[in-house]
């Protein structure tokens, strides 16, 4: 899962005590927000979506809820771009906030943490890291250097490619550190003898790039794309497939890799388009890893059988079992027969695991699950879509690229995890009061956050690759002037073309879904 | 009006939260990439031995200690000993400063 699982330096708030400024501006948002007087359209709401037979009293404290929850939302945004305090004490506090003001009752804010979302959570990084104990994700690597031949360009769309896939599986926090020794062995085997620093800023901005093109690609490509999962689940039935994400998310990885393996070299132009005798030295090198174990294998075979798994739930498994396991229900059987295999062990799991972003990203599905059910997400939804209706951007298409444009933009000022928590709830919301394709909106945002190109502290792959030394922040502000345009153009195209015009999407509601009502 | 006020007061708020949050970010990256840099130029600057020179190195001392102290087998066994663990260090050394792709035993 690319949000999360970084060491030290990437640990994105988990190893952070508390910052007291941000925390007193995050309190003060939330102060201000709560003092507000309520405005009428919320009590108008509360009566609407609470029925009209409640006193007047039980009226204002429905509004007097939605209230705090747009309040907390506020506070939230401010501390997931901030990380004022540990990322998972915001995701507690959400059910503290729930719980202080009365919102959910303490026999119920348990269960609005639990989701198989947070089990795919779990279970995915449990998998991941089982991966990467046993040096799978350093065989890719070699495999990479292996087929890519000895042409700059094919090293680069090689480097893309063998980024892009495994980040669409694996956390992409691990796949960039196992990158970055091939990348820097290929460029100082080079720059022995004809000085190359273009080249060593190409190869590693591929890294970064082919990380951020990947994790769209699948549902475990990252967190926050099971946390729009979890949440399409509130408005969608039956909730989107991993087989269905994956078809959804193919076609930008490909594209996106093909155009950024002739965009690169055009932005960083190598002094040396041939690369032989460093590939050759490199390959001698990673000879000396040896075959394969018996190990590896099944621990890769038990990696595919879960993809399989994941992919056919809905069909194969349902066929079997009279129902599906769910995309949590996979991923846990997984880390568990690694364990019943004797491959690891739960210290293992305790260990390399970030049980920090599990927890995270339960209060993220909290969050969204309060926001719906108090209604303040229709509340603030309704007041968005009547002032976006006076730019024509209320539903459809416009409103898919308005989320998308929204999305590729926050996730530039926060993690792509905390845009999709924050304003995923809201986005979906406006897609139901709109009559628009929330399976269209949803994945729309969630891929668009991918998009955090301009930033060295983007993604964890980014500032892993910036760390290692070959390139300037004014790398990255290059490489996004002309890529960030493009990828929304890709996005743009995905969306017209390939979902709706090849795929069977339609921009308004899926007759062949059940909407999912209520507040 | 007073809830325009509020409005703007918040939306404000979370843009510099979002905004200068990110400049102290990008500050801890930076501290990394020059702690990273710093271990770099100090690697530079020690004096690598590969395995075979190592042992080379080993062999010419032991049979030096052998030669010059011969009469001494005591003070000759640990001579012998430090310069055993020497060598295992030089060579410790020399793999640890290489990534995984030239070390398969280095597991980052």
């Amino acid at each position: 899962m690319s949000d999360s699982n970084g060491n030290e330096e990437q640990s994105g708030g988990f190893a952070k005590t508390t910052n007291f400024k941000w925390l007193a501006i995050g309190v003060a948002v939330f102060i201000l927000l709560a003092l507000m007087p309520t405005p009428e359209s919320m009590l108008t709401k509360a009566k609407e979506l609470f029925g009209g037979d409640l006193s007047p009293a039980a009226v204002a404290q429905k509004a007097y809820n939605m209230k705090i929850i747009i309040a907390l939302l506020g506070a939230c945004t401010v501390f997931f771009a901030t990380e004022a305090i540990p990322m998972p004490a915001v995701a507690l506090i959400i059910g503290l906030v729930q719980l202080f003001f009365g919102i959910t009752e303490p026999s119920r804010v348990v269960q609005t943490y639990a989701h198989d979302a947070v089990w795919f959570i779990a279970g995915s990084l449990a998998i991941g890291s089982t991966l990467v104990k046993y040096g799978l994700d350093k065989r890719i690597g070699m495999l990479v250097v292996k087929l890519s031949g000895n042409k700059t360009r094919n090293i680069v769309l090689g480097l893309i490619l063998g980024t892009a896939i495994p980040s669409a599986f694996i956390n992409e926090a691990s796949i960039a550190p196992m990158y970055v020794p091939i990348a820097l062995a290929l460029y100082t085997l080079t720059n022995k003898t004809i000085p190359a620093p273009n080249l060593g800023k190409l190869l590693m901005i591929s890294i970064a790039v082919g990380c951020m093109v990947g994790a769209p690609m699948s549902p475990t490509g990252g967190a926050r794309n099971a946390i729009m999962i979890g949440f399409l689940e509130d408005y969608v039935s039956p909730n989107i497939s991993f087989f269905e994400w994956m078809r959804m998310g193919v076609f930008y990885t490909v594209i996106m890799s093909i155009v950024m393996a002739f965009l690169l070299p055009l932005l960083f132009k190598p002094e040396v388009k041939d690369l032989s005798g460093a590939v050759d030295k490199l390959k001698l090198d990673l000879e000396k890893h040896g075959k394969m174990t018996r190990e590896q294998w099944l621990v890769g075979a038990i990696m595919i059988l879960i993809i399989f798994m994941w992919i056919t739930d809905k069909s194969v498994t349902a066929s079997i079992l009279g129902f599906p396991l769910g995309l949590g229900g996979v991923a846990i059987t997984g880390s568990v027969l690694y364990m019943l295999l004797g491959l690891t062990s739960w210290q293992d799991y305790e260990k390399n695991v970030s049980w920090g972003v599990i927890i995270l990203y339960a209060g993220a599905i909290s969050l969204g699950a309060v926001f719906k059910s108090s209604g303040a997400a229709k509340w603030l939804a309704d007041n968005l879509i009547a002032i976006m209706a006076n730019f024509g951007v209320s539903s459809g298409l416009p409103l898919i690229i308005f989320v998308i444009l929204i999305g590729a933009l926050l996730t530039n000022l926060m993690s792509a995890g905390a845009t999709v928590a924050v304003i995923g709830p809201v986005v979906l919301e406006m897609a139901q009061a709109s009559d628009t394709n929330a399976i269209l909106v949803g994945v729309g945002l969630a891929i668009s956050t991918s998009l955090a190109y301009w930033l060295v502290i983007g993604t964890p792959a980014s500032s892993i690759v910036y760390a290692s030394g070959q390139i300037e922040a004014k790398d990255f502000i290059r490489m996004a002037t002309f890529a960030w345009p493009v990828a929304l153009v890709v996005m743009f195209a995905m969306v017209i073309f390939w979902w709706v015009g090849v795929l069977p999407y339609d921009f308004g509601v899926d007759m062949a879904r059940v909407p999912v009502t209520g507040g | 009006m007073n809830q325009f006020i509020i409005l703007a007061v918040v939306v404000a708020l979370m843009i510099v939260a979002m905004l200068t949050s990110r400049k102290e970010k990008v500050s801890k990256v930076e501290t990394v990439k020059k702690s990273k840099s710093v271990e770099k130029d100090a690697w530079s600057k020690e004096s690598f031995v590969n395995y075979g020179q190592v042992q080379q190195l080993r062999n010419e001392l032991i049979k030096a200690t052998e030669e010059k102290l011969g009469d001494d087998p005591e003070q000759v066994d640990q001579l012998k000993k430090i310069i055993d663990e020497w060598a295992d260090l030089k060579v410790e050394s020399f793999k640890d400063r290489r990534s995984w792709v030239r070390n398969p035993e280095k597991n980052d």
